[in-house]
């Protein structure tokens, strides 16, 4: 029993040292953004009381941090996944666009379907887009030809321009000027948004998908079994666990996570398919869960503080006249001091 | 430990009093915001309406400008928008052709808002969209290009194949054609309107080609224009007519947009509570100009340029039938023509381009 007790007290110590470190990442990174405002000539306060005035403190602002937080859940959840297998995959946005794509395929092909039909439909085509763009590299992985990062990064640009393809050509609509997108898609294909806002049943989905992979991860075998993978892949294979099979089951779910974000973003926000449907989600997915170390609850804290940060670069330009590419400054700098703390982190081990 | 916890807290507590203590300054008459796909330092397309829009705000009193650029075409927009309105704008230009979907949705949610949106389309009491009609102004530069030419090729490269883009391109080998019967115009498609590495690339291939002439339609000229002026070829600007500084020896002439005249009035209206709007399309000695011409063109040319100049400016429309497509189809029959409106449906080239629409 004591032993009980000390593990939760060490586990709840734990916890508040880690949220600790989260809050004082920010706040020095805060600071030292406020420096670099301060040497353009802004007033860093004024920057910072925007940023909380038009994103936090308004329902507007507020509703779009959940907007942006809805892809970037979910392709920070298809990184996480897979890296408890100790597998890295850098190709979230690829995995994403070919969810969207598929997506798109299931809407303009059934457009006459009704939407209890057409809805999962289009969420399962999403999800399969992703996945087998995720298993592509899980394959090549499982039989020792190509590594995982190389594989899942290089697909990263061939997605986009499977999407380029049909948007400049099969599928170009005919109604906007030519300009290269699809038609709009049916409305029952659409998933329903809430309040009057853009937030979408997408956010449902993200938050489902973390709670689903915290409940796997930490409660049931197969959680087990991809952790043992992950900590020794030898001694897993000597065990008994069909390693190969884990790595493309890992790599594919989660590349369909991150084609569900594709599907939201078309389904949800855009309606119809286009070029540069994501700002680099993707990526932005795995930063999240690599500074989150694949937690779930750091998962959520990451994406709303992500959801902030690139907030917070449109009101700085409009209200301070900022270019919008100072915000890059503070997500490096997060990144940088996250990175100052590792190494020391490591060695006090 | 803790003391952080209460710095961090206190910093918060900070932040939100200075937040919500209300901000008063002498509030103008009228904001103005405006979104940019690219930066207002291109020399190009997004610096034409950033020049027009400050010139608004310096020349009228009580009028402010907000302004976000690289916006992309994404979800992104809609929240700049929506963002601009959220600071007091009253009057929004959403200044690329992507932003469309973006923009009505915002405009549907604040009646009280006026847009004039750089496109196409429908408009709506408070949604007006407007743009420089720039395909016949391609007349004359045609005419130049095609004088100036010695392979006969003229290369072209657009970002995207819009119809106002294949219009410019039509208009250029009409009137290359006018003046040189065996002139052709070599067309490449970049996929953006700002991509630099492409917009070389392309410019690279259409001199590989054999073209010496090079006209584009992207939104920074300078890298096409650079590129072919390292090469010794020559260039035909766009979008703004100071680009000629960056090819002192390959300038022939150039289109640029003089936004602000149209810019002023609407201003004007929405401060006079009296905006209204409207489709307005605006061509040569409006919103597009000529440049200046380069050192290496001929009077003669010249003459026959400013003689196109004043045929266009006197209502001659080149898209006017009999006109074959260049698979050989009759796109326009006899007497048949479009209109600056009807500009952004165009889907085809004229005969003597070489490319494909889709």
């Amino acid at each position: 029993m004591p032993e009980a007790r000390m593990a939760a007290a060490l586990r709840t110590s734990q916890a508040v040292r880690i949220s600790l470190r989260y809050a004082l990442v920010c706040a020095v990174a805060l600071a030292m953004f406020a420096a670099i405002l301060l040497a353009a000539g802004k007033d860093p306060l004024k920057a910072y009381a925007d940023t909380f005035t038009y994103t936090l403190a308004n329902a507007y602002g507020f509703s779009e941090l959940l907007v942006r937080m809805t892809p970037l859940l979910l392709a920070a959840v298809a990184v996480a996944l897979p890296s408890r297998l100790g597998l890295i995959n850098v190709g979230g946005e690829g995995q994403l666009y070919l969810g969207a794509w598929m997506a798109s395929a299931g809407a303009l092909m059934f457009p006459g379907l009704p939407a209890w039909i057409l809805l999962p439909l289009v969420v399962v085509m999403g999800f399969l887009g992703g996945a087998i763009w995720g298993a592509i590299p899980g394959v090549l992985r499982a039989a020792k030809l190509v590594n995982e990062t190389i594989a899942t990064l290089l697909l990263n640009y061939i997605a986009p321009l499977i999407v380029s393809f049909f948007i400049f050509g099969p599928w170009r609509a005919v109604d906007s000027s030519a300009y290269p997108q699809s038609s709009a898609f049916p409305e029952a294909a659409r998933l329903p948004s809430f309040f009057n806002t853009r937030i979408h049943a997408g956010i449902l989905i993200s938050l489902a998908v973390l709670l689903a992979y915290w409940l796997i991860m930490e409660k049931t075998r197969w959680g087990v079994e991809m952790r043992a993978i992950g900590g020794n892949p030898e001694a897993a294979q000597r065990l008994g666990i069909p390693v190969a099979v884990w790595i493309v089951i890992a790599l594919a779910i989660g590349g369909g996570l991150a084609g569900l974000a594709g599907m939201g973003e078309v389904m949800g926000i855009h309606g119809r398919l286009r070029q540069g449907l994501s700002p680099g989600y993707g990526f932005t997915g795995f930063l999240i869960s690599w500074l989150a170390g694949g937690r779930p609850l750091g998962i959520l804290f990451m994406a709303f503080l992500f959801a902030i940060i690139t907030s917070a670069g449109d009101t700085l330009q409009i209200t301070q006249g900022l270019p919008y590419s100072v915000v890059n400054i503070l997500l490096a700098m997060i990144l940088f001091i996250v990175l100052a703390r590792r190494p020391a982190r490591g060695t006090a081990k | 430990m803790r003391n952080k916890l209460g710095f961090i807290i206190g910093f918060f507590v900070l932040v939100f009093c200075l937040a919500v203590k209300p901000a008063f300054a002498d509030s103008p008459r009228l904001i103005i915001g405006a979104v940019y796909v690219g930066s207002v330092n291109d020399y190009g397309y997004n610096r034409s309406f950033h020049d027009a829009l400050t010139q608004v705000a310096r020349e009228l009193p009580g009028v402010k400008l907000l302004e976000a650029e690289n916006v992309p075409e994404s979800t992104e927009a809609e929240r700049v928008m929506e963002g601009l309105v959220q600071q007091g704008a009253k009057l929004i230009f959403p200044t690329s052709f992507g932003y469309s979907d973006s923009a009505r949705k915002v405009a549907k949610r604040h009646r009280d808002v006026c847009f004039e949106y750089a496109g196409d389309g429908d408009t709506a009491k408070n949604f007006g969209v407007f743009f420089g009609s720039t395909q016949a102004a391609w007349y004359p530069m045609g005419v130049a290009a095609g004088k100036m030419t010695k392979s006969n090729k003229l290369g072209f490269v657009i970002g995207l194949p819009i119809g106002y883009a294949l219009g410019n391109v039509n208009a250029f080998q009409m009137g290359a054609r006018s003046v040189n019967p065996k002139a052709q115009t070599v067309v490449v498609v970049t996929g953006g309107w700002s991509d630099k590495a492409k917009e070389a690339g392309a410019a690279n291939a259409l001199l590989d080609q054999g073209c010496d002439v090079v006209g584009m339609h992207v939104d920074s000229p300078a890298t096409i224009i650079q590129t072919v002026e390292a090469r010794g070829g020559m260039s035909i600007g766009f979008q703004s007519i100071e680009a000629r500084a960056l090819a002192p020896k390959g300038w022939i002439t150039g289109l640029g947009f003089t936004w602000a005249p149209f810019f002023k009035d609407v201003a004007i209206s929405v401060m006079a509570g009296k905006f209204s709007a409207q489709a307005v399309y605006q061509g040569l000695g409006q919103m597009v100009a000529i440049a200046p011409f380069g050192a290496s063109v001929p009077a003669e040319v010249q003459g026959l340029v400013n003689a196109a100049v004043t045929k266009v400016a006197s209502g001659f429309n080149p898209f006017t039938g009999p006109l074959k497509n260049n698979l050989g189809n009759t796109v326009l029959p006899p007497g048949a023509s479009v209109g600056a409106d009807q500009m952004g449906n165009m889907n085809w080239y004229v005969d003597g381009v070489i490319g494909k629409v889709r």
